[in-house]
């Protein structure tokens, strides 16, 4: 999958950059509007990362070409505004999501594979990890072939984890995954806690494998290994 | 106390000074006067006695009707001339009065006389009575007539003034729109006005910077942030990440947290007092809040909390529905965040307005610095501070009375439209 990372910042968009190659995407990188604009018109890309404010021009503006090259293309609004009129504008030019600065990578992952699944596989595909195969359309997981009777936060959570396989996902970004900006830190430390135990206890009686993992005091990891 | 107030005691000052002071004055100068007449009549008595005596050879008539008193008396002695004053009958006033007495010898066909000739002096009372009340008339008529004078005068010369000041009394910072002010004929205040307009347009000027600066700033902060989280997850998929460093990495982490945190919420702040929200629809508060109490269920029930809500009427308000949100979010979520385990919280609302009553410990900051910014019950705690001054904030926009007090073991927060 090749993603191109428009963001005139240097040690954020080398710092996306190498997270995207590590989890085994192309990354091309862009520090202006006119690098933006040439790449985006010589190259197909099936993710940009978009920020808004580029020397030598507004992103917003470049939404158009990059669908106009390839409809297919996934724009993710990478920018430091969280005004809702930004967010509204850049949704209705034709971004498939909008992120806010500074966000943390495990849900920048999970988005681009949202937006990538929307975009090029109508949704259809389920997620298999092992014998675990999750539906994100119906909000269905199976373990080992048996329907796994999870809540609607347990199941974003598991979803979340298998989205960024093998990373360690820390506490904050799943809280901020699961209750957005506003929630209460140490609140939810506890309930992502109780989640994984309940998950964990779900799966293995289903007949799968433990593979949740918790490093202590930052968070939890989904590895087979 | 009012200009003109001022004016006219200082005025009335002045007055009674003067004219206290001048009735001192014209008081001597006429006692000095009247008694120089009454001496001077009494040795002319006496030369139309001696006159009298050297023509007619008899003594004059003695008197003691009417005012003057002539008195002759045979003596061996030899007299001393003197004026004296004394006392006397008076017998056509029928009472005491005071006399000036002249005492002087005659001799009369070889027999020595003393002659007493003595004339009324007017009366210090009867003088100190008139003074007082020429001078208390003339007085109170220049104070009415000043005061008059005073009062047009402030009317009209002072009218650019008064116009000025109820024109700056109109002026808001908030309002963000400068004050016209007039150019009157008065010099002076011509170039108050024109100070006054540039000190206002300066404030103005001023405080669009700092409000541009805040929201700069907190833009300009997200950048770095940003690195500062990306790179804090990359250096935490290492793998044999030694033990000190999952320590620092801990504490850079919920550093960087709170300080993400902090921006977001000033950055809201800052995008408020610009008023940068501009829609504005009818919102609904208990499809909010019932939205709200939805999305906190789980630590609601993680508390065991019992919620009440009792709506029986319909609230809403005119305002941007995110700004609305983001109020009763923080309301509820105070409520839900500072209870007690198996608390209450009551939500009721009417058409004027919402109380939200829960359960909790006393708050350990004054009751009225709650709602300023940084003020927090609890320092530990992993909240900015903001969530009130936010949700003031937002009130304030809208018009909107926000209270809080605490109650018999509640904290109540009231909105009322």
């Amino acid at each position: 999958m090749k993603i191109l990372v428009v963001e005139d910042e240097y040690y954020l968009s080398s710092s996306i950059c190498n997270f995207l190659t590590k989890e085994n995407y192309v990354c091309d990188l862009a520090v202006s509007y006119a690098e933006a604009e040439e790449r985006a018109a010589l190259y197909l890309y099936d993710c940009v990362l978009l920020d808004v404010t580029l020397p030598g021009g507004s992103g917003l503006n470049l939404i158009n070409r990059i669908k106009d090259h390839k409809p297919t293309t996934g724009v993710i609004i990478i920018s430091a505004k969280n005004s809702i009129d930004d967010k509204i504008k850049g949704l209705d030019l034709g971004a498939d999501d909008y992120l806010t600065k500074p966000f943390h990578l495990a849900e920048l992952n999970s988005r681009i594979k949202s937006v990538f699944r929307r975009l090029n596989l109508e949704g259809k595909l389920e997620i298999k990890t092992g014998n675990l195969v999750i539906n994100p359309d119906h909000f269905e997981v199976k373990v080992a072939g048996n329907i796994l009777n999870t809540t609607k936060k347990e199941f974003q959570l598991l979803l979340f984890l298998i989205q960024n396989k093998d990373r360690v996902l820390t506490r904050e970004s799943i809280a901020e995954h699961l209750w957005g900006e506003e929630a209460d830190l140490t609140d939810s430390f506890d309930f992502i806690y109780s989640h994984i135990k309940n998950l964990r206890k779900k799966i293995i009686e289903n007949g799968g494998a433990d593979c949740i993992h918790s490093v202590y005091g930052i968070g939890y990891k989904y590895s087979e290994a | 106390m009012k200009l003109l107030a001022k004016t006219s005691i200082i005025n009335f000052l002045i007055i009674a000074i003067l004219l206290i002071a001048g009735g001192f004055f014209v008081f001597s100068q006429l006692r000095a006067f009247i008694d120089e007449e009454v001496t001077e009549n009494l040795y002319n008595q006496k030369t139309r006695i001696e006159q009298f005596v050297a023509d007619s050879v008899r003594l004059p008539h003695q008197t003691m009707q009417g005012a003057d008193i002539i008195l002759f008396q045979p003596t061996n002695n030899s007299v001393l001339e003197s004026v004296i004053d004394t006392t006397l009958y008076n017998s056509l006033e029928e009472e005491t009065q005071p006399y000036r007495m002249l005492r002087f010898q005659l001799n009369f066909s070889n027999q020595s006389y003393s002659v007493v000739v003595a004339k009324p002096v007017m009366e210090s009372d009867d003088l100190v009575e008139t003074l007082t009340t020429t001078l208390g008339i003339t007085g109170a008529v220049l104070l009415a007539l000043l005061l008059i004078t005073t009062w047009l005068v402030s009317r009209r010369l002072w009218k650019p003034f008064y116009t000025t000041l109820s024109a700056v009394q109109q002026f808001q910072i908030r309002g963000n729109k400068s004050v016209l002010l007039e150019k009157p004929s008065t010099r002076e205040f011509r170039m108050l006005n024109q100070e006054l307009e540039k000190l206002m347009s300066r404030i103005l000027d001023d405080y669009r910077n700092l409000k541009e600066f805040t929201e700069n700033a907190s833009h300009e902060i997200q950048t770095p942030l940003a690195i500062i989280r990306t790179r804090l997850e990359q250096w935490v998929q290492s793998e044999h990440l030694p033990h000190d460093d999952q320590d620092h990495w801990r504490d850079i982490s919920e550093a960087t947290n709170r300080l993400s945190r902090l921006n977001s919420s000033l950055l809201l702040l800052a995008k408020i007092e610009n008023r940068q929200f501009v829609d504005s629809e009818d919102v609904p508060f208990q499809e909010l809040i019932e939205n709200q109490l939805h999305q906190t269920e789980e630590m609601i029930s993680h508390r065991h909390l019992i919620v009440e809500l009792d709506c029986t009427e319909e609230f809403s308000v005119a305002m941007n529905r995110h700004l609305a949100t983001i109020l009763v979010s923080n309301l509820i979520g105070n409520a839900v965040r500072h209870n007690v385990e198996h608390g209450t919280i009551k939500v009721s609302c009417t058409s004027k307005g919402i109380t939200i009553a829960n359960t909790g410990e006393p708050p350990l900051v004054p009751v009225e610095k709650l709602m300023q910014r940084f003020q927090k019950s609890d320092p530990a705690a992993d909240s900015t501070g903001l969530g009130l001054a936010i949700s003031r904030q937002i009130c304030d926009t809208y018009m909107i009375a926000i209270d809080y007090r605490f109650e018999n073991g509640l904290h109540i927060i009231e909105i009322r439209k």
